[in-house]
């Protein structure tokens, strides 16, 4: 079973004095993972926003 | 299989297949993503040389191979768009090109990082490093090229020939740390024996991560075509029928 490498959480988040690069690596990543997956989903609204004032003037 | 492939053509059967497919992929994604990252973050041991900052490796590499199979494929659906005229082979290159922009950009910017106290600076215009970098530009390329045309089809003809000009980039990537001396590392070879370069406990979480990554990919390529399937087939009944059943959901809530 692979084991928690590090003593203690400090020593986790220090990442063996990397903290800067490994945490911002995984920030970025982080950043572009909610990015990809938000703008879709507020650009659905904005499209089923749209179709429903066209189709209320259609009606209309 | 093929039957099922066909109906993926047909923009409406595709809205509602991945909207079977999307609970499914999504769960699947969760679930590599966050056993590879907590495994390779904190259950690996730290490279001999490296120390921790090697762990940036497990989001840097899957992120730059996947930033060329978006392109290869981004190109391999505007060859099927150009040759058979398949409009949803339009839409998912169409989705391609911003998801594979962010992750070649994800890619440069996780290199960078890892090459700051690694190399000690964090660009040089070496071979691998300069063509993935062409790369994100050939991204931002087709994404302005499409916008500047007022024609749905006039735009996807000239961003699928823009990307298919573009794949000679791609073997220039992949083999640019063997025809040139680059500063970049070669390939490491993955292998099933102890004694590799990686051995299980690196690429086991390694492959986790890298499934998962492919997950978020095709879950984010899903939703931006969905997005383009209604704005393009706005006109067609059953929009109408889900914009009304959206309508009526949200009455009730």
């Amino acid at each position: 079973m692979p084991e928690f490498q590090f003593q203690s959480l400090a020593e986790f988040f220090a990442m063996g004095g990397h903290a800067k690069y490994v945490w911002s690596s995984y920030g970025v990543f982080a950043l572009m993972i909610a990015y990809n997956l938000i703008q879709p989903v507020l650009a659905k609204r904005r499209i089923i926003k749209a179709q429903k004032a066209r189709m209320q003037r259609n009606s209309a | 299989m093929w039957q099922w492939f066909l109906q993926l053509g047909s923009p409406r059967l595709f809205y509602s297949k991945t909207d079977r497919y999307l609970p499914w992929l999504s769960w699947i994604t969760v679930i590599l993503l966050g056993t590879g990252l907590a495994w390779g973050l904190a259950f690996t041991p730290p490279d001999y040389q490296m120390g921790e900052n090697y762990r940036i490796a497990y989001i840097h590499v899957p992120m730059a191979t996947l930033a060329m199979g978006c392109y290869a494929m981004m190109a391999c659906f505007s060859a099927g768009y150009l040759i058979w005229k398949i409009k949803v082979a339009d839409m998912i290159a169409k989705a391609c090109a911003p998801i594979g922009a962010s992750i070649t950009a994800v890619a440069l910017a996780t290199g960078s990082l890892w090459g700051i106290p690694t190399w000690g600076t964090w660009w040089i215009w070496d071979a691998r490093l300069t063509s993935t970098l062409i790369m994100l530009f050939l991204y931002v390329g087709i994404i302005a090229l499409r916008s500047a045309f007022d024609s749905i089809d006039s735009g996807a003809r000239a961003c699928a020939v823009l990307s298919l000009v573009g794949v000679v980039n791609l073997p220039i990537i992949k083999y640019s740390v063997d025809w040139w001396n680059t500063l970049h590392q070669g390939a490491s070879n993955l292998s099933l024996s102890d004694t590799a370069a990686n051995p299980p406990e690196v690429w086991i979480p390694a492959f986790f991560v890298g499934f998962g990554i492919l997950g978020f990919f095709l879950i984010a390529l899903i939703l931006r075509t969905r997005n383009e399937i209604l704005l393009r087939e706005r006109r067609a009944q059953w929009v109408s029928d889900l914009v009304e059943g959206n309508q009526k959901e949200s009455g009730h809530a």
